[in-house]
């Protein structure tokens, strides 16, 4: 089953108006496999995951490739048969989950009301099972509470119940853990997990926070500037990292040596511009003249492990 | 007196509200701070963090205990008379700048307010701006010209325009990307070594803190657990919160 794939990106290139949020993105993922993909804010991770949640309403526009779900072209589905596949395939966890519950009403009249918009049943025990195979206190009493009443924690934990009782294959997860405190974000993370190995979910899992990644990803996915620069099998990526841009990531955060950070000076290009030559370049300090003028593609560097850059060029 | 810490909170507590719904946010709080250190206050949310650095600069009134400056007690004074010596930065800096206001005008007000002479205002703001490794042009534009970590380090650069004894930084890189943030650390760090900041750092990253505070304070519902330089608290863990604080540290490798 070594072809089958559960989601696939192909070549997928989205704009808002005439900003170039995403460039020629592809990767996949197998079923039961946790992707993360991470980078910069605004480096088009949100937008690549609302691309496969459907962007109508953003206003963006998938101009080239296609997104794949289960072998089924989902890329220009119409409102109707995209809610068909939202909450019973694709499940979605936002970042802050405080504003997609309504803070004063209960949790088992949102759930209910939630089930029932993607007709489903509501089952309280079932509901009930599950919080209790999370391990969540007070698991009989939680339904009866509202979300004002709850820690951010668990405020999150309860937007991830949801998801899993409508019994998607993908799920999707938009920097989930980045508002939680260190403890809270490790349940999550934990929890994430733990349903993957039970239930064989895919998860694609946004993150600013490579410690995250590395705790749960199989595959990771740096993006820099709208576009994938360096992918590959997370043990891989973090271990031997060749983009410079990743190498910089990994040198930004504090490691257990304790040794200072090493940060890195200027920013991404603004919405989407675009030059002759590889984007990185202005921030780079291994560019030559060749980047400048040569835009590079993923490549697949070792088995398992694609890099867009000048092969090698990180190396010293 | 150089003998006298420069930052004394001997026995400090704060409580909101009255009778039943009294509700104790800090208790017993005992904190030495000498010249030239930098302290890093660990902690979830709502743990008190925000609420001493509130106290200590006399943001809010302390509800019991005192503060020293120096040897000499400031309890009950008013924020205009301590900022001299304490200028806090926030989490959300752009926010902390009038937007309408291009960097070196509010930089000028800090100047205004709080040091002497104003003579050499300008040369003063470009020399810390360029100490915080920013092109001195970026000082003319508004806040919303820049990006958020250049932002942060513009906040920075305005707190220690006026020379204050000791800058108080709450969670100052919480919002940043990662890259950002250790920009900031390598030129608070310079800083350290030119001038002997003193800092008291929150913060809810322990491996971020270990990097470069000298001591690290381990605060859980109100009080602090447990105090200690970072390979005390980061090898050698007494209480069992901080335990568990640091196993959720998740690492890259």
């Amino acid at each position: 089953m070594d072809d089958k794939y559960l989601l696939e990106i192909n070549n997928l290139t989205v704009t808002y108006g005439q900003f170039k949020i995403i460039t020629e993105v592809s990767f996949k993922v197998r079923p039961g496999e946790i992707v993360c993909i991470a980078g910069e804010s605004g480096c088009g991770k949100s937008t690549l995951i609302k691309s496969v949640l459907g962007l109508k309403q953003l206003g963006a526009q998938i101009t080239e490739g296609s997104v794949i779900l289960d072998g089924r072209d989902i890329t220009r589905l119409g409102v109707e048969e995209r809610r068909q596949i939202l909450g019973t395939q694709i499940g979605y966890v936002p970042q802050n989950t405080r504003g997609s519950f309504n803070n004063i009403r209960k949790y088992d009249v949102q759930y209910k009301e939630t089930m029932n918009a993607h007709n489903l049943p509501f089952i309280r025990e079932d509901a009930i099972k599950l919080f209790k195979r999370l391990n969540f206190p007070d698991t009989e009493r939680l339904l009866s509470y509202e979300p004002w009443e709850m820690s951010g924690g668990m405020n999150q934990r309860m937007a991830i119940a949801l998801a899993v009782l409508q019994g998607p294959k993908l799920m999707l997860a938009d920097e989930a853990t980045s508002v939680l405190d260190v403890t809270s974000q490790k349940e999550v993370i934990e929890e994430l997990a733990q349903l993957r190995d039970e239930l064989g979910w895919s998860i694609l899992f946004i993150t600013h926070n490579l410690g995250v990644a590395s705790h749960i990803a199989d595959r990771l996915g740096v993006m820099y500037a709208g576009r994938m620069v360096e992918y590959g099998d997370i043990r891989k990526v973090l271990d031997d990292p060749i983009h410079p841009y990743t190498r910089n990531l990994l040198a930004a955060i504090p490691g257990k040596d304790r040794k200072m950070p090493v940060g890195l000076e200027g920013r991404p290009p603004l919405d989407g511009a675009e030059w002759e030559g590889c984007n990185f370049v202005p921030r780079c300090k291994y560019a030559c003249e060749e980047c400048k003028h040569k835009k590079y593609s993923l490549n697949e560097i070792v088995p398992g492990h694609w890099v867009s850059c000048a092969e090698g060029r990180g190396e010293k | 007196m150089s003998e006298a810490p420069l930052l004394e909170v001997r026995n400090v507590a704060k409580a909101y509200g009255r009778g039943k719904r009294r509700h104790e946010v800090l208790k017993n709080i005992n904190i030495t701070l000498n010249e030239g250190e930098v302290l890093g206050i660990i902690g979830e949310s709502g743990c008190g963090k925000s609420v001493l650095l509130n106290l200590i600069s006399c943001l809010e009134p302390v509800s019991g205990g005192q503060l020293f400056f120096k040897g000499q007690e400031y309890t009950g004074k008013k924020p205009k008379d301590v900022c001299r010596w304490f200028q806090v930065i926030f989490q959300d800096s752009e926010a902390a700048f009038d937007p309408k206001m291009t960097i070196r005008e509010s930089m000028h007000e800090n100047l205004k307010l709080l040091a002497e002479g104003t003579k050499n205002a300008n040369q003063r703001i470009e020399d810390m701006v360029s100490m915080m490794g920013l092109a001195t042009e970026l000082a003319d534009r508004y806040p919303r010209q820049l990006s958020g970590g250049q932002v942060q380090r513009m906040a920075i650069a305005r707190g220690l325009v006026t020379e204050p004894n000791m800058i108080l930084c709450d969670e100052i890189t919480s919002a940043l990307d990662v890259s950002a943030q250790a920009m900031i650390l390598q030129y608070l760090y310079e800083l350290r070594k030119k001038r002997g900041l003193t800092m008291m750092f929150v913060s809810h990253d322990m491996a971020l803190c270990a990097t470069f505070c000298d001591r690290m304070a381990i605060m859980k519902d109100g009080e602090i657990v447990e105090i200690g330089t970072p390979e005390q608290i980061m090898d050698h863990p007494q209480h069992e919160y901080t335990k568990l604080l640091l196993d959720a540290v998740l690492y890259t490798r």
